[in-house]
């Protein structure tokens, strides 16, 4: 019994201690995608950072339903606040943006943008 | 998988809570159900917070004689099923650590007011749909000799301080049914008369001879609606997750997810059973009411049926497994790689559903076959219902897949 609440115990303060990324809360950030609603195949995702230019940012696109396969993209920009890359989903239905980067200031970001149904291509 | 479903990021393919319970807790049950037999009852946890509780309380109540069946059961399933799709359980950490909670709770206070396992045996939905699978596998706990029990004047198996808790007496005791595998009756024998066997899976299916505490299978009518529960549940649940349930969803213009939701599982798990098996049943052409030859026959669907989920189940045990290693990554740096590859390639995973699905099959017709040699009848209606059943999950399986939090766009 002691060795299976030393295990619990463990587990949860092992739960407690993910390292968090976002330090810029204040950072205003928004995400379009081209179609809209996204879909299934090419679509193109456009950041925008207004005020806050970052010298790096990437996405992370996931479903809502573990172990599928996540896709990623490294996006490019000419002037730090205006970002763009091709997103190619796999599967209609429910996915999220994880969005991550490092600001100029120094901050780094990282922000979930919910994405819902995503459709298949016409 | 409780704290960090409740502490940790509401993202599904990021916490323990949902990854471990919706992608490996289920693919590693089917592995253990497919090569050996009912490992995770014999491995549950719920039981910890029971046998901790009964070193200071001891039931003293008897569990309800209304309630010793299955029917509380079998509507529990449904009901866990129904609020799998509903509440997207899949999707959310926190309601995946709740349920986990609420079974603790519920294991808790029912083994604490009531003797014996009722929680296990007649209220527990993933027991039950355990119970049913693990007629299929190929282990079972049985004795070495019979002529040894004949001649035990103890029944410690049954009445022994580590007797059986779910009733069941090893010399009457037929295959997995209601068997959690903790392997009591092993230990509290003591001629060391009980085993852990090897025997033909789903054999038991088409044995209708007396078992302990079940008795005849033919006789049963809520075992067979538990297994009519496992077999339509399963084309249910994939069902819910491919484009043609989200169109059907817009098409028919229900106000509410629901709403939507209850009239499929009114179709799926009570119109469509009815229909095909009462079809069935009656070109079986026996001279009994539709309804008896009819839990006769059930059983046969088992294998195939157990076979749809073991398909549904591999296919994202498959993909998914190694997200294992970046989610215990995550814990210790940021900078984790979220992109790993699947344990079997994508175009190789539909020839291996397809063959689960043709053993499932050849499983089920071969219950039918021995099922109709005993009530001497023609098996050939209840081929068919397995072929038309195989042949939807073969178009399931063939659709896109899609998953969202809500049916209706």
């Amino acid at each position: 019994m002691p060795r299976i609440l030393l295990t619990l115990l463990l587990v949860i303060t092992v739960g407690c201690s993910r390292p968090a990324a976002d330090d810029a809360a204040n950072v205003q950030l928004t995400v379009k995608t081209t179609p809209s609603p996204a879909v299934v195949g090419e679509n193109q995702l456009d950041v925008e950072l207004p005020g806050s230019p970052a010298q790096s940012l990437s996405v992370e696109a996931n479903m809502s339903h573990p172990g599928m396969a996540p896709v990623t993209a490294t996006l490019t920009s000419t002037d730090g606040t205006h970002w763009r890359a091709p997103l190619k989903l796999t599967m209609a239905g429910d996915w999220f943006l994880i969005v991550k980067g490092d600001l100029k200031d120094g901050h780094k970001l990282e922000r979930q943008i919910p994405l819902p149904g995503v459709v298949a291509s016409p | 998988m409780i704290g960090d479903g409740l502490t940790g990021p509401q993202l599904a393919p990021k916490n323990l809570a949902t990854v471990l319970g919706w992608l490996h807790y289920r693919g590693l049950l089917m592995a253990g159900l497919l090569v050996a037999g009912n490992l995770f009852c014999m491995a549950c946890p719920f039981m910890l917070t029971r046998n901790l509780a009964r070193r200071f309380v001891r039931p003293g109540r008897s569990w309800p004689r209304a309630l010793r069946n299955k029917y509380l059961a079998v509507a529990l399933l449904v009901l866990y099923l129904f609020c799998y799709e509903w509440l997207n359980l899949w999707e959310s950490p926190r309601a995946t650590a709740v349920v986990i909670l609420l079974y603790f709770g519920l294991a808790l206070l029912l083994d604490s007011l009531f003797q014996g396992a009722p929680f296990c045996k007649y209220v527990c939905p993933l027991g039950q749909f355990n119970f049913v699978a693990s007629t299929v596998s190929p282990l079972e706990v049985g004795v070495k000799a019979l002529d040894q029990c004949h001649q035990c004047q103890t029944k410690d198996c049954i009445k022994g301080a580590r007797g059986c808790e779910l009733g069941l007496f090893q010399e009457k005791k037929i295959g997995n049914l209601d068997c959690t595998f903790c392997l009591d009756c092993v230990q509290a024998c003591p001629y060391d008369n009980v085993t852990l066997r090897p025997r033909l899976p789903a054999q038991e299916l088409w044995n209708d001879a007396y078992r302990s505490s079940l008795g005849h299978l033919s006789q049963r009518p809520d075992l067979s609606l538990l297994m009519l529960a496992f077999t339509f549940g399963a084309l249910l649940n994939m069902f819910g997750m491919i484009s043609p349930a989200y169109a059907l969803a817009n098409w028919l213009q229900f106000k509410s997810d629901g709403a939507f939701l209850a009239a499929l599982f009114a179709v799926m798990l009570v119109l469509e059973p009815l229909l095909l098996l009462g079809t069935a049943a009656f070109l079986s052409k026996q001279k009994q009411p539709l309804a008896l030859t009819a839990v006769r026959f059930t059983p046969c669907l088992v294998p195939l049926a157990f076979a749809i989920w073991l398909a549904h189940y591999f296919f994202h045990f498959l993909t998914g497994f190694l997200t294992l290693i970046p989610l215990v990554q995550q814990f210790f740096t940021p900078d984790v790689n979220w992109v790993v590859p699947p344990l079997l390639p994508g175009d190789q995973l539909m020839p291996l559903e397809l063959g689960i699905l043709a053993l499932g099959l050849a499983g089920s017709c071969l219950v039918a076959h021995h099922i109709a040699l005993r009530e001497r009848t023609v098996a050939w209606p209840w081929y068919a219902l397995c072929a038309i059943l195989s042949a939807a999950a073969i178009w399931m399986l063939s659709q896109p897949m899609e998953m969202r939090g809500t049916f209706l766009s």
